[in-house]
């Protein structure tokens, strides 16, 4: 499941409207969000690395 | 998906050799307030810990987790039980009742798990992990929560006012911003941060390498200069016309050499080829010369060995062919002094022959004179009749005559003349042999020489035609080799030069040329692409947090009043005093978290100026207000509480058994408490319609319920 893409989405959408907002913030809650969030982290840094390492790798 | 609406809370206890309780003792808390009276070590504590160790297991029994001091060296079973420890928590639940059992086997090691079992309505039967989901999908406090809202051990009270997260998180329960305020400390947690500085980290990296990389050709250009130069080439030799002079002597060197060591110039490349093709040919071609070398080096060593073999060859035949000769000679002049071979075996058989008749004679005289004295008649001849006296004698005289002596003397010196005889043939034979040997020595000398030799090569000055030419052979192989061998030391300097003058070709062309631009390549915008998203992926978070923080803050405003007075009247209810707004909650929000203070009318922090009796009613007043909360919002509550009287006079006993009573109106209380004004006050006599349990501890020393009100 896309957490990240969904809250992304989701956050844009909610605005100032405090009940989508408290829904929201449920569903992060109860899809144990904050676990899948720190995989997304740690693959956000891995392909920062990586595509770091490919730019070192073509540099003469 | 939503919460279970059903408020879940305890209706009885049933405790089996749990800690210093022996047998089975059961709690009943239908009417809202169970309290537990006894002198201390009376058990009150186990009975109230079984509680929570039936609801949470492992976390309660140990000093770390619980961070409860006495609990360090906790023993569940008491000393000498001989069954299992079990604990049974009967439930309302939606629907109907549920028992909720933890068992414990007599020896079970540390890491063995308890036995959880969940018997729901309509005979659903739970076990292990299923029973903690359930109790969290409905509402059921965990561990942490149960300590911050749900009961009252020494340790904590103190904590729950005076630590700023405890108190703080305590008071987000209260306002019903638990949900926000676990999810700004997750996000929190999560540090999005690195992000932005793994992406700065690499930048810069990356702009430091490009930077040195911009820098190499001019770096690599004066290096190159720098070493040329060390071999006499200066920067200004170093050019297309210096190159191709040079590289035109390595070319002439190498063909020079490959003739004279039988390489041939067909390895050789034009002059004309490319770069890389004669800088490659250049690199293999002293592993070619070596080769030959020691292929020459082999044939020298051969040859060498073929001329001295053969040179031995001819220097034995001489002395060979000389000693023939002498042993010939020797031989000669034997034969004349002493006779052939066959002339001495004539004389030899001769004399033997004569030995022969000797014996013979003397042998048929002692045979007749055998017979004569055989004879009937010794006159008379046995053999022709012949009648004589004296035959006897005439025989004897005979034998005689031929006597053994004069026998003896003359087989003597025919004896003698045969030893003579057959020295004289053991020279003549041996004389014989020496010269049979020589002329063979001669003859294998001279086979030998024959197959050192060509084909067809002549005796004597032939011979040594064919050594002095093997000689000059060796001699031009040897000296090729070592032409050879310099020509390979020189040819990996001269290549070594020429290919840093192609280097530096290289590196003026590549220091002339402007480097391309980071950004210009495809790799690049790749990664600023992926450090982007990940921006975009913190920014998310970032507003994810603020939308948490925003959201506490903003349901706080709405609830802080509600929360204030809920505390506010249990404090007055506690302590007696009935002004109001002697405590407050303030909320403060920083870029990254809310915390909450108590504060007193003035706006001072209130924690920094109570006595301990006040200490103790606020942090019960804060309890109490928490579970006023919970409860009002439909989530499931219970109260125990240890000693909650301690530090506090009567007259907040009586206090504390009214706000007592008032949360036994909304929740399951149960309180354990020494004999005194709160027991008094809570089992009756302050009008509380309270189950009591006194208890005792019994001359075995197990504490039990001696009796139930």
């Amino acid at each position: 499941m896309d957490v990240h893409g969904d809250l992304a989405e989701r956050v844009k959408a909610s605005g100032e409207r405090v009940a989508e907002r408290l829904e929201l913030l449920r569903i992060l809650r109860q899809l144990e969000g904050a676990e899948e969030l720190a995989e997304l982290v740690e693959k956000h840094d891995s392909a920062i690395e990586a595509a770091a390492r490919r730019v070192r790798d073509v540099l003469p | 998906m939503s919460a279970a609406p059903f408020p879940i809370h305890p209706l009885s206890l049933a405790a089996e050799n749990f800690r210093g309780l022996g047998g089975t003792h059961t709690l009943d808390f239908s009417r809202g307030l169970a309290v537990l009276v006894g002198k201390n070590g009376a058990g009150k504590s186990s009975l109230l810990v079984a509680v929570e160790w039936c609801l949470f297991g492992q976390p309660t029994t140990k000093k770390t987790d619980s961070g409860i001091a006495e609990r360090g060296d906790w023993a569940l079973a008491h000393y000498g039980a001989t069954g299992d420890v079990s604990v049974s928590l009967e439930l309302a639940v939606e629907g109907g009742r549920a028992r909720l059992t933890r068992r414990r086997a007599v020896g079970a090691r540390a890491r063995d798990e308890d036995d959880v079992q969940l018997e729901l309505p309509e005979h659903e039967v739970l076990s292990g992990h299923e029973v903690g989901d359930w109790l969290a999908w409905n509402n059921m406090p965990d561990w942490s929560t149960w300590k911050r809202s749900f009961c009252q051990h020494q340790e904590q009270s103190r904590a729950r006012v005076t630590d700023t997260a405890d108190r703080s998180t305590a008071i987000a329960a209260m306002l019903g911003l638990e949900e926000f305020r676990t999810l700004n400390d997750d996000l929190r947690k999560l540090r999005v941060k690195k992000l932005e500085q793994r992406a700065a980290d690499e930048l810069a990296r990356l702009q430091e390498e490009r930077r040195r990389a911009l820098e190499r050709p001019g770096l690599v250009l004066r290096e190159l200069e720098g070493r040329l130069a060390e071999s006499g080439v200066g920067a200004g030799q170093a050019g297309e016309a210096e190159l191709a002079e040079r590289k035109r002597k390595l070319l002439d060197d190498a063909a020079e050499v490959a003739a004279r060591i039988g390489l041939g110039d067909a390895l050789i490349p034009p002059a004309s080829a490319p770069a890389d093709e004669w800088i490659a040919w250049a690199r293999a071609w002293s592993g070619e010369v070596r080769r030959k070398v020691d292929a020459l080096a082999r044939e020298r060593v051969e040859l060498s060995s073929r001329a001295q073999m053969l040179a031995a060859s001819i220097g034995s035949l001489e002395p060979a062919r000389t000693a023939a000769s002498a042993a010939e000679h020797a031989r000669d002049r034997l034969e004349r002094e002493l006779g052939s071979a066959p002339e001495l075996t004539k004389k030899r058989t001769e004399l033997e022959g004569e030995r022969r008749r000797l014996d013979a004679a003397g042998k048929l005289i002692q045979d007749a004179l055998d017979v004569v004295q055989s004879a009937p008649n010794p006159h008379v001849c046995p053999v022709c009749d012949h009648e004589r006296s004296d035959l006897e004698q005439v025989v004897q005289g005979k034998l005689d005559a031929r006597g053994s002596d004069a026998r003896a003397a003359e087989l003597e010196q025919l004896r003698a003349r045969d030893e003579d005889l057959r020295a004289q043939l053991d020279r003549v034979e041996s004389a014989a042999s020496a010269q049979t040997a020589a002329r063979a020595q001669v003859a294998a000398l001279e086979r030998g020489l024959r197959d050192q030799l060509p084909e067809r090569t002549g005796e004597g000055a032939a011979v040594d035609e064919v050594l002095r030419a093997w000689r000059a052979e060796e001699r031009e192989v040897s000296e090729g080799c070592e032409l050879a061998e310099r020509h390979v030391a020189r040819h990996g300097e001269s290549l070594q030069l020429l290919e840093l003058m192609l280097q530096l070709d290289g590196a003026r062309a590549r220091a002339s040329v402007p480097a391309g631009e980071l950004a210009d390549l495809p790799e690049f915008q790749e990664l600023q692409r992926v450090i982007e998203e990940a921006a975009d992926f913190a920014s998310d978070i970032k507003a994810l947090g603020d939308m948490a923080r925003s959201l506490e803050d903003e349901q706080a405003e709405e609830q802080l009043a509600a929360v204030n007075a809920s505390i506010d009247t249990y404090f007055a209810t506690i302590t007696g005093d009935s002004g109001r707004g002697r405590v407050r909650v303030q909320s403060k929000r920083t870029p990254t978290k809310v915390s909450y203070q108590l504060i007193d009318e003035a706006g001072r922090p209130i924690t920094s100026h109570l006595n301990q009796a006040a200490f103790n009613a606020l942090s019960l007043a804060t309890l109490f207000a928490s579970a006023d909360s919970r409860a009002r919002r439909g989530l499931p509550q219970f109260l125990v509480l240890d000693d909650p009287g301690q530090s506090l006079d009567e007259d907040h006993q009586a206090g504390l058994a009214r706000a007592l009573t008032k949360c036994a109106s909304f929740a399951p209380v149960l309180v354990g408490t020494v004999p005194g004004a709160l027991a008094d006050a809570l089992s009756g006599a302050g009008g509380a319609d309270a189950r009591t349990y006194q208890l005792a501890r019994a001359e075995d020393g197990m504490s039990t319920i001696i009796r139930e009100e």
